[in-house]
This record gives structure tokens, sequence and C-alpha cells, in this order.
């Protein structure tokens, strides 16, 4: 750690934190003693316990609230009252991460930092099963949905989440998790129409499965149309889905706890390059718009058995398939099979242990191309890891302590280790100040480790005649890179009605990818033609550093808002330039009279130096109207501030896919349930 | 430079506004706690038939139907006793003998879905039968608590409690809404 000491940044905020302890702790000494756990409660009068609040503002919170991680929690309702139509989009609530949206079917997310439409360090979940695609090492949104109304909450963990959820949740973990059956058990139809979400239609109907069983079963089919170029003209990015699935939940007894859970799905999505190279002779590249079809499905169980000690089991597997056609580029498939176990319980009077281990094994097929050959083109291969963590309460109901680590092993990196070790100091009931340290590990993807891989990213002509691809090459030793993060946070309930969420962070990365290139050099066959060859290493350091402050407050009982701050610097102007250093936001929830809801967002979020994109303010607005306990009608409108607007350009996956504008989009939905 | 006043600036300012409410307290399932302290201190007020019990000293069973967080609420209680009675907390998926036989059956929100099965097997039960969900009372439960701006409420079916043989004191009537 001699380079992370010696930075002159880190040597002046050591002063400042200590000045900044020396006046925390007389605060936390005189908060006022309040009765805490059940004994206490019982001492009380039924009229006394009558008299105690259950603080809804911080009910999202509760069982978060005295966690060491900057955790982040979006409910159901969240979704629904900010108009949002699908999770990508609804992730721009989330303090700390940055979305961007490149296409109509594309977005780039990240969390603190190296964002990137194939942004390689979140790790994306549904009901513990990781969504990102391993070939790329990032999500690709447009194929990964569920019926909103059946999303229970969404939560996200900026920051390192290895000791749980393993490599690739270098910057973050995303967990989207749906609803027990148990509680969709009626039908519920809804209609989207409007003039960028031309037509979304969801179907969802539950029933009982016998006495100790219940099902749900869903249909959703959507179509959104294209946004604009950069002249404004309508561009090539529509694109439509439909989808099937079911979820089965089962409590054979009252130990075991059982879930299934299904999805099938089939679409096509508009696509568009002009710099993606196609052949050796002019033109050199194929513009025409293209529809790149995708299809896929999974099939996931997972049994949890409680004894009656407290400890817990955890058993899931799951089976995905998932096959993508990018025109010009590959014809991918790819299955993976998975089996986690898990094992919590508790050992004498303080330590909390939890440990499990995963395996996952990978088959994947990609077809050549011209601009693309990934050698080999199949490969099975296996990612296994073992993790164990202990938690431990050093003062009992005052400061507990959390020291773990997860130990990968795979054929790109071989072993890896990956500890961490976190504090929480709970002084009273209101208050956790909480702080960690810990590393993550990214390991390479696919295209990254390719032995011979090549991929021919940009095409052009030179004044000699001859054309020029710029290739960039894989290789066997690719490392992993690796990440030491420090963070510091704060959480508060003022009162019944005020709650404040502050973190801070620290990052070091140590072999980051980076990709010089070479000396050009001329090939002859199959005609003449130069390579400017890009290798792909891992020899660059860099800091980030920044701070997420998230805040509720109950105005009244039918007033709520909701405002965040966002504030990110990285060390070199690289990673600076692909993530806004600044943002804000303030959304509004308003009941109004008669069953109205009026709802809206103020969304700030400031330029991308790197890609030339100027700041904007997004504005969203809602008005819905529930006449009865079955219906909802609502009038959204997105993005009201512009017709248009770019987000994000490009990235280090270079112009695989051709950026639009976000266009002002208006709908309306209708929601009845039967 | 300025950006590292930022940081300080902000971290002094939040750390500096730390609360003094004389409140309730939060943290990990106060909702479970507080309704766990609710049922120990309603069932005080609530007079068993002796059917309801095999004998003087037998113990008094509280059943959970199904998976839920008023299990763990209500384990502060293991040690203590309620009417003089040692107390046993168990939990079962279905309505068994044992659960029949209890008395405190406590119906978790996630079984609304079965809610009307669960309470007809119940019909000819002595038990105090507990729930927290809308309707609880009108489809045959005897006490719902449920939350009215953040605050714990209950609901008594005064018939139903008849019925099964339970005299409740009015210090406790009073402070309910009774339905019908």
């Amino acid at each position: 750690m001699v380079t992370f000491m010696s930075t002159k940044f880190f040597r002046f905020t050591l002063i400042e934190l200590v000045m900044v302890i020396f006046l925390l702790l007389p605060t936390v000494i005189l908060a006022k003693d309040i009765p805490v756990d059940a004994t206490d409660l019982k001492e009380l009068t039924l009229d006394d316990l009558m008299e105690m609040q259950i603080t809804s503002v911080s009910k999202r919170a509760e069982p978060l609230f005295d966690s060491a991680a900057a955790i982040h929690v979006i409910t159901g309702d969240d979704i629904r009252r900010s108009g949002f139509n699908n999770i990508a989009e609804a992730l721009r609530m989330v303090p700390g991460l940055q979305v961007a949206r490149k296409t109509s079917s594309l977005w780039a997310i990240t969390s603190r930092g190296f964002n990137d439409q194939f942004s390689n360090k979140l790790l994306v979940m549904i009901d513990g099963r990781p969504i990102y695609t391993p070939i790329f090492s990032g999500v690709f949104w447009g194929s990964k949905d569920l019926v909103l109304e059946d999303i229970e909450r969404i939560e996200v963990i900026r920051g390192p989440g290895a000791t749980l959820w393993g490599a690739n949740a270098v910057n973050g973990v995303i967990n989207i998790i749906s609803k027990n059956s148990k509680k969709t058990q009626d039908g519920l139809a809804s209609v989207v129409v409007g003039n960028q979400d031309q037509g979304i239609g969801s179907i969802r109907y539950g029933g009982p499965l016998g006495d100790l069983a219940t099902y749900r079963v869903f249909g959703k089919v959507f179509k959104r149309d294209d946004f604009s170029d950069e002249t404004g003209k309508e561009a090539f990015d529509e694109w439509k889905v439909a989808r099937g699935g079911f979820r089965i939940d089962w409590d054979p007894n009252e130990k075991d706890s059982l879930f299934f859970d299904g999805n099938y799905y089939k679409g096509d999505l508009g696509n568009k390059n002009d710099t993606v190279p196609s052949s050796f002779s002019p033109p050199l590249v194929n513009s025409e718009t293209k529809r790149d079809p995708i299809e896929g499905g999974h099939f996931l169980v997972s049994w949890i058995r409680t004894l009656e000690d407290g400890s817990e089991f955890k058993t899931q597997f799951f089976y995905d398939r998932e096959e993508r056609s990018i025109e010009n580029i590959s014809d991918i498939e790819l299955d993976r099979f998975d089996f986690d176990f898990q094992h919590r319980f508790l050992m004498g009077s303080n330590h909390e242990i939890i440990w499990g281990i995963n395996n996952r094994t990978i088959s994947d097929k990609f077809g050549d191309s011209f601009a693309l050959q990934v050698v080999p083109n199949n490969r099975v291969y296996n990612h296994f890891s073992f993790f164990a963590q202990d938690r431990l309460e050093l003062i009992q109901d005052l400061l507990s302590l959390t020291v773990g680590s997860k130990f990968t092993l795979n054929r790109f990196s071989g072993v890896e280790i990956q500890p961490n070790i976190r504090f929480a100091l709970t002084p009273d009931s209101q208050n956790t100040f909480w702080g960690a340290v810990s590393r993550a590990v990214r390991t390479p993807s696919r295209t990254e480790d390719g032995g011979l891989s090549q991929a021919r990213v940009r095409a052009t002509s030179t004044a000699i005649g001859l054309p020029l691809f710029v290739t960039s090459l894989g290789r066997n030793d690719f490392k992993s890179e690796k990440l030491t993060a420090y963070e510091l946070g704060y959480r508060s309930q003022f009162g019944k009605s005020f709650f404040l969420d502050a973190v801070g962070f620290f990052n070091h990365y140590d072999d980051l990818r980076n990709a010089p290139s070479g000396n050009s050099f001329l090939e002859t066959s199959p005609s003449p033609h130069l390579v400017l060859p890009i290798f792909l290493s891992n020899s660059r350091n860099e800091d980030t550093y920044g701070v997420e402050v998230s805040s509720q407050w109950e105005v009244l009982d039918y007033w709520k808002l909701n405002a965040s701050f966002t504030w990110f610097e990285a060390s070199s102007e690289d990673i600076d330039g692909n993530v806004p250093d600044t943002q804000w936001q303030i959304r509004s929830y308003l009941d109004l009279p008669y069953k109205f809801e009026f709802d809206f967002g103020v969304y700030f979020v400031n330029g991308l130096n790197g890609q030339n994109i100027p700041s904007y303010t997004r504005l969203d607005a809602r008005l819905g109207w529930r006449p009865t306990e079955k219906l909802e009608i609502s009038l959204v409108g997105q993005n009201l501030q512009d017709p248009e607007h770019s987000e994000f350009l490009s990235g280090t996956a270079n112009n695989f896919f051709e950026p639009t504008q976000v266009q002002r989009s208006v709908f309306g939905k209708l929601t009845w349930q039967f | 430079m300025k950006n590292r006043f930022l940081i300080l600036f902000l971290i002094l300012f939040f750390f500096l506004v730390v609360p003094f409410s004389p409140q309730a307290s939060q943290g990990e399932s106060l909702e479970y706690r507080l309704k766990a302290a609710f049922v120990y201190k309603i069932a005080d007020f609530i007079e068993w038939p002796m059917e309801a019990f095999s004998d003087k000293s037998s113990p008094l069973t509280i059943s959970v139907i199904g998976r839920s967080p008023f299990f763990e609420g209500l384990n502060s209680l293991k040690e203590k006793r309620l009417k003089n009675r040692k107390l046993i907390l168990r939990s079962s998926q279905v309505v068994d003998e044992q659960t029949k036989s209890s008395q405190i059956i406590v119906v978790g929100a996630l079984q609304e879905y079965r809610l009307e099965k669960i309470l007809d097997s119940l019909k000819n039960s002595h038990a105090l039968i507990i729930g927290e969900n809308q309707g609880f009372c009108k489809k045959g439960g005897i006490l719902n608590l449920i939350i009215e701006k953040g605050k714990i409420r209950f609901e008594i079916n005064y018939k139903k409690a008849k019925q099964s043989g339970l005299k409740v004191s009015s210090r406790v009537l009073r402070m309910a809404k009774i339905i019908d």
C-alpha cells in the first residue's frame, strides 16, 4: 500500500477525519437513552405501547439500518410513483449510481466510475441469479425484465460486495427481488401506451396450489420506439420483446421454504454502426440498420431451511440460456449452470458465521465475423468459489465487526483472494456509523482472455489508399483487475420523519485494463491492408473517491420528499471523463384528494468531459388516479425538459453500437386487478 | 483543494445535526417486537375457559402459523410467564392438532391468501386467534394488530371471543376497535 499512503489527498484527510471524530464523540455520548430491546417494551403499560411510533419513512431501511455497507433500497411503490417503466431507468433513483442511456435498448450503468456500455464492475442479479453476460462482463439490460408490479424491492449496494457475491461485485451489487407468489394471488393486467414506449402489455395471474404452495404466471410484451440520431431524425433503435414465466412458492413444513422460477423471452433490437469493419475492400463498413434477434430463458430452484436454533441453510440451483445475434459482430450462445450453498449459524453468544460454496459452469459459443474472432469459438469453463464471514458483537448493541473473505478459482486468473473487514457502531437505535476496508477483483472476460482472439474495432481509409484496421488483441495472461476500497458511512433517523444516509469512499485500483497501441504494420493477405494493434494489458493504477448522500423527508402525512447528491472524482481524465462529477436529484410524492397522486422528479447529471456530452437536468412528472382499490390510471412525462439529448456516446467496447439521442416521452398507463 | 473542503464540510454538517428525539427507538423489527409486547399485555387481560388447558399448571402455548417475523418478535417472551403459566412458543406450517390445542394462535401476514381456510379450521378452538391483515376480524379472527399513522392499534371481534369461551377485560375493550 505504499502508493496509497503517499498520496497527498489521504494524508490531508487523515487530519480532517481525526477532527471529525472529535466533533462526533460528544454528540454520540449525549444522545438520549431510549428503550431498545423487547424486555424494556414489556415493562411499559398498554397505554404507553399505543403511543410508540414505528416510523414509516425508514421502514424500508429497517432491516438494513445497522448494516456496514452503502446500501439503498428501491421499493415497488417507489417505482410506481416515479413513473419508471423499466428497471434500468428506475436505477436513476439510487444515489451513487450513474445511469446513462445510450440507445433505446442500451444503457451504461455503473457505480463509482468506469462507466461503459458493458460496465464490467457491477454485479446485477434477479433473485440471486446473476444477469450479466460473462462474455463482455456487462449487462444487456434489454433482455432482462420482469412485470414491474411483481418486484418486491431492489437492493443496491455500492462498493465491493465481494464476500457474499464473489468476483465482479467490484463496484457494486444490484439485486432485484421479486415478490413471493403468496403476495400476488390475483390477476393483474397493465397496459402502457405512449410515444416512445409505444406499447407495453403485461398480464399476471396467481393462485394457490394445494394447501402449502402458491403460484403465479405472467406474460409481457412491449415495443419501444427509436430515439433520434445526431441530426434529430428518427434513428434505428426500436426494439420489441415478448416474455413469459412463472413462479411457485412452496412451504412444505415450518422449517423449509422453496421457490421455483422460470422465464422465456424472445425479441429483437435495432442496431446500427458506422464504424465496425466488415470487409477488406471498400466500403469497409456496413452502415445499414440491422435487427439483432435475442432469445433465452432460465429455470431456478431455491431452498431455505431454518432450524430451531435460528441457523439457516440455503441451496440454490439455476440454468440460464442466452442467445444473441449481433449482426456483423457475432452470434453468441451462452449456457450457465450454477450451484450455490450457504450456511448461516450462531456460535457462542456473539458470533454470527456465514460460509458458502458456489460452482458455475459456463459453456459459450461465438460465431466468427470479420470484426470479431474469439479463439477458441466454444469453451466450457468453471468458476468455483468459497467464502466465509464472521460477524461478532464486540460490545453488545454498540459495536460489531465483520471479517470475511472470498476465495475464487477460475481458469483465467487462477486463485483470487478477496478479504474484507467492516465495523458498525450503533450508539443508539437511531444512528449507525460504519466503515469498511475491502479488496475485490474483476476476472478477465472471454474476449480479454482469448489467446488469439482479435477484434477489429475500427476501419479507416488512409492517405496511401490502403485501409487501416484498428485491432484489439486478447492475451492469455491478462490479469484480473484489483480494487482496494476504503469506505465510511453514517445513517441517521431524525425523529419520525427525516432519514439521512451519507457515505464517503476512496478506491485504489491496480492492474486496470488499458489498451496501448503498438505500431501499425502491413498485412498482405487476402489483400494488402494496415493493422494498428491494441494490446490489452493491465498496466494502469488509478484512484477514485467520492461522497454519496441521500435523504428522505416526510414533510406531511401526504407529502414525501427524497433528495440525493453524488460527487465523484478520479485521478485520471480517462475515468473521470466517462462519469459525471456531480449528480443530484429531488423527488416529490404528493397524495391529493379524491385519490389523485401528483409526483415529479428533477435529476441533474453533470457533463461527461471525455465524451463532450453537456450536462442535463431531467424533469419527470406523473399524475395518477386510483378511483378504486383495483384500478389505477396514470399519465407520465419523462425527459420533459428537452425534445432530445445525448447521455452516452462511447466507451471502451468501442462503437459496436451506434448511440442515439434520448427523446422526450409521454405515456398513459392503466393497471387493473381482477 | 476546494473539493476536499466540500467533503469535510458535508461530513461535519451531518455529524453536528444529531437527533435528540424522545420518540420511539428504531432498529431491526421494531414492528414485531412491539406487536409481541402487545400480545403479551393483552393476553394478560384475557381469561381462558377451563377446557382450554389440560390442568391448572399446564403451560400456555403460542403457535405461529407460517413463516413470520412475528416468531422472532415473540422469541423474547420465552423466559417469561403469562397468567402464572410457563410459555411455550412454536411454529407450524399447517393447522395441526398441536396448533388447535394452543391457547394463543398467531397468523402471520403472509398467510393472507389462505386466511379463510385457516380460520375455518380453527372454528371450534378456545384460542385467542391473532392476526395482522385487513379484515382479519371480519373473517373470523379475534384480535387484529394493525398500524395506523405509524402506531399500533388493535381490533377485537368480541362476538367470536365470547363464542370461544374467552373473557376479555373491559379495560382492553375500551382501547380496542370493536368489530362485529
